[in-house]
């Protein structure tokens, strides 16, 4: 009875703890490789621009690139928000900047000036330049949409090359520094179209990288600057974006390219630097990188993607020891990666598993090790040792850990209800464990 | 009757015979069948069926749209390959028969195209009309895989679709006279006309191409609420034919043989769906039929893709064989040559199954 008790329970809390998207699909077929086992869960780093590097299933997000929640349209509409002193209301400049078609936008403007607090902001006699900017954003907006409408793979675009010249006029006349940053990206981005690519940087390096400012539009300068350099320079430059944190990160990762990461790495400049390039190494990874995190975490102890990247692991950690245990798929499901594509699993499937069981212990050795250290996040590294530790079957540090994951202040929710699911996991191992063997 | 007068007779007799014999010699036209091929997906083989059965030696195939963008200028907005059509006809082992790509413009494209950008326009929708043009043509067609259909088509004629203005006359005659001079010789340029251009070419213009066609419908706005046909009405229509004057450019035919359903939302116009048949909606069971083929919303609904909300009317156009056949009549008038294409708009299953073979044939055969 015992054994068919716990795969009950098992299965209720598999049902239970997986996304809501799961639980409303119907009908689908998983195949083996599309879908992972895990109990802990990936948001409690709250990273979600980064979903699709979840290491979770390939079903749910890795196919999908537009799974992570993109948070400069959110700065963008604050920033929009801001410099029309609140005259306009968010949800307008929502709608207007992106849910607005350039065509509609051109030919419904009198309609728009009545129906929208920003389009009518913009329609005041004292609004010239930022009405003069958005109306050329919705230009560029219409060639990046379709960059080569007639498909002639030729460059320069006359059209792209008017876009520039007004874009270059209104920078000149202005004196606001919102138009000035903005103008300067957009030439940016249209020199890329153009294929002139030098130019476009010498614009970021005299226009944008000298500004001071919280704006994404820095970020995503560089981001363009990063797309027209292939191979180690276009990936550094990509660590760059990704470790300023405010523009299309998962794209970063998924430019990323591992097999450059050896040549990237020495075009970094500092310590810093050199982790970002490891650091997205690692999440392009889907084997064991320990070795790597303890080398980040000797360098930079602090560093912000650890949280990240330790949970990552233990996620990998928990495919690799349970999911051919409690699920019907024969392997691990990373195995039907093509990362793994040549590698049968079964011939080597004991020892794999004993190997994973090792590394599991060193991996949690090495969180072990860090809870003693001075690294601030204490609350998420009890709760990792504590799944750590109920996967290797060391239930008393376990619940130890989770008592002290317990006890720090100011917990988020999401962290909250890991530690409330560890628990009742745990007590369910422990509870079953105590139970009186009735055939006994 | 003097032996002179009998002569005199005999003469006049055979004066008046020679002319009708001449006549009658002249009235015996020479008619090519065609039908217009306006959606961008393949060719049905009942639609293949349907052009050997009425002997159309030519299919004007709607190759793509070109809109004006604020930013990028003229730009094709969808476009499609003749290859493909081409491809289509011949899995279903079709008689082999001529097809015309044919490009719509919109009015205003040339509205907001400057003159410099004419001869531009021109040649790159003669690149598109045209198989391996020139190197760039030949670069397009490669990565697009276009050689690979039993090679490419060269098509007899190319035909321009717009509906353009006194005006837009300049610009579009400009891009006429460019695409004509980009053409070989052998390749003939035809434009469509439609009735207020035929009826005032004095205003509008006379294109200068090699022939025109006439198309005999849209008499009315369909934007419009009311109660007209927009497709065609005869008694609109007449108006169109009373002119005395023939038109200074020969003119094939096109007549009207579709239908589609127009949305109102408050007695504005909201969206014409052509999917649509006056069946659907005597079938759909949220429609209330308010009489004269129109049919009133009765709740919210998402009919085909389509979010309709209660008042909202749906008007059936259609064109029955009463209609057709005052159309052809009608068309009989603009006749300027002996030699010219009858078609009818469109080619789909839906559309041709509202008329027996006798009615289509009939169009093609009256108008000998």
């Amino acid at each position: 009875m015992k054994p068919l008790i716990k795969y009950i329970l098992l299965c209720i809390s598999i049902i239970l703890l997986p996304p809501r998207k799961v639980a409303d699909a119907c009908g689908f077929y998983i195949y083996p490789g599309e879908y992972r086992f895990w109990l802990l869960q990936p948001d409690i780093v709250n990273e979600p621009d980064l979903t699709p590097f979840y290491f979770a299933s390939s079903y749910l997000y890795k196919a999908d690139l537009y799974a992570g929640t993109q948070p400069h349209v959110e700065q963008n509409i604050n920033e929009w928000y801001e410099i029309t002193g609140h005259k306009a209301s968010r949800k307008d400049i929502d709608s207007l900047l992106n849910g607005t078609p350039p065509q509609v936008f051109f030919e419904e403007q009198k309609k728009l000036g009545k129906q929208n607090s920003l389009m009518n902001f913009l329609l005041q006699p004292d609004q010239t330049e930022l009405y003069e900017y958005m109306q050329l954003s919705k230009k560029i907006e219409q060639i990046t949409a379709y960059p080569d409408p007639w498909d002639e793979q030729n460059h320069p675009k006359s059209s792209v090359t008017s876009v520039m010249g007004e874009l270059k006029k209104l920078r000149s006349a202005t004196n606001d520094p919102f138009i000035k940053l903005r103008t300067a990206f957009q030439l940016v981005r249209l020199l890329n179209f153009n294929a002139r690519s030098k130019e476009a940087e010498n614009i970021y390096d005299t226009w944008i990288a000298p500004v001071k400012t919280k704006s994404w539009v820095k970020a995503a300068a560089l981001y363009q600057i990063a797309l027209s350099y292939p191979g180690p320079q276009g990936d550094y430059l990509l660590s760059k974006v990704f470790d300023m944190g405010e523009y299309n990160r998962t794209m970063c990762l998924v430019r990323f390219e591992n097999e450059n990461a050896d040549e990237t790495i020495k075009l970094a400049k500092n310590t810093h630097e050199k982790n970002v390039v490891r650091a997205m190494k690692i999440f392009n990874c889907p084997g064991r990188s320990l070795d790597m995190i303890k080398e980040i975490y000797a360098a930079e102890s602090q560093y912000k993607e650890l949280p990240f990247l330790l949970l990552r692991e233990i996620n990998k950690v928990e495919d690799w020891l349970l999911t051919n245990k409690i699920t019907e798929f024969p392997t691990p499901a990373v195995y039907g990666d093509d990362y793994w594509s040549n590698y049968d699993y079964l011939d080597n499937a004991a020892l794999n598993y004993r190997n994973d069981k090792v590394y599991s212990k060193e991996l949690s050795g090495f969180l072990h090790a860090m809870i003693t250290s001075s690294y601030k996040q204490k609350a998420l590294l009890h709760l990792y040792a504590a799944h750590l530790d109920m996967l290797n079957k060391e239930y008393e540090s376990s619940s130890a850990h989770l008592t002290e994951a317990d006890r720090q202040k100011n917990l988020p929710q999401n962290v909250k209800t890991q530690i409330a699911i560890n628990r009742y996991l745990l007590d369910l191992e422990n509870g079953f464990d105590k139970m009186p063997n009735p055939n006994s | 009757m003097s032996c002179m007068d009998s002569f005199r007779s005999l003469c006049l007799f055979l004066l008046i015979a020679s002319f009708f014999f001449s006549c009658s010699k002249k009235s015996s036209k020479n008619i090519t069948r065609g039908y217009y091929f306006w959606r961008m997906n393949d060719v049905t083989e009942g639609e293949e069926k349907f052009l050997k059965q009425h002997g159309i030696q030519k299919l004007y195939v709607h190759l793509m749209d070109v809109d004006w963008s604020d930013s990028q200028g003229a730009i094709p907005i969808i476009d499609n390959e003749l290859q493909l059509t081409n491809s289509a006809l011949e899995s279903y082992k079709g008689s082999p028969r001529e097809l015309v790509p044919v490009v719509f413009i919109t009015n205003k494209t040339f509205e907001r195209i400057d003159s410099f950008e004419i001869p531009l326009l021109a040649t790159r929708l003669v690149r598109r009309c045209l198989p391996a043009y020139d190197a760039l043509d030949k670069d397009y067609e490669e990565r697009h895989d276009l050689t690979s259909y039993k090679g490419a088509i060269t098509p007899k004629e190319i035909q321009f679709d717009c509906d353009w203005t006194a005006t837009t006359k300049r610009k579009y005659f400009n891009f006429l006279r460019e695409v004509k001079r980009l053409l070989p010789y052998e390749v003939q340029l035809t434009v469509t006309v439609r009735l207020h251009q035929f009826k005032h070419p004095d205003k509008t213009g006379v294109p200068p191409v090699d022939r025109g066609i006439l198309m005999v419908y849209n008499i009315s706005d369909p934007k419009q609420y009311g109660n007209h046909n927009s497709i065609f009405e005869s008694n609109k229509a007449k108006a169109y034919f009373n002119s005395v004057k023939t038109y200074p450019l020969p003119l094939d035919l096109v007549l009207p043989a579709w239908s589609w359903c127009i949305v109102y939302r408050n007695k504005q116009f909201y969206q014409i769906e052509n999917e649509l048949t006056e069946q659907d909606l005597i079938h759909a069971t949220f429609l209330k039929p308010t009489g004269d083929h129109r049919y009133s919303v009765t709740r919210d609904t998402v009919y085909r893709d389509l979010f309709l909300r209660p008042g909202d009317e749906i008007k059936a156009e259609a064109i029955d064989e009463k209609d057709l056949a005052e159309a052809v009549t009608m068309a009989k008038k603009a006749i300027n040559t002996d030699s010219f294409t009858i078609s009818l708009f469109e080619l789909s299953e839906k559309e041709f199954q509202r008329y027996s073979y006798e009615t289509i044939d009939k169009v093609y055969s009256s108008l000998h």
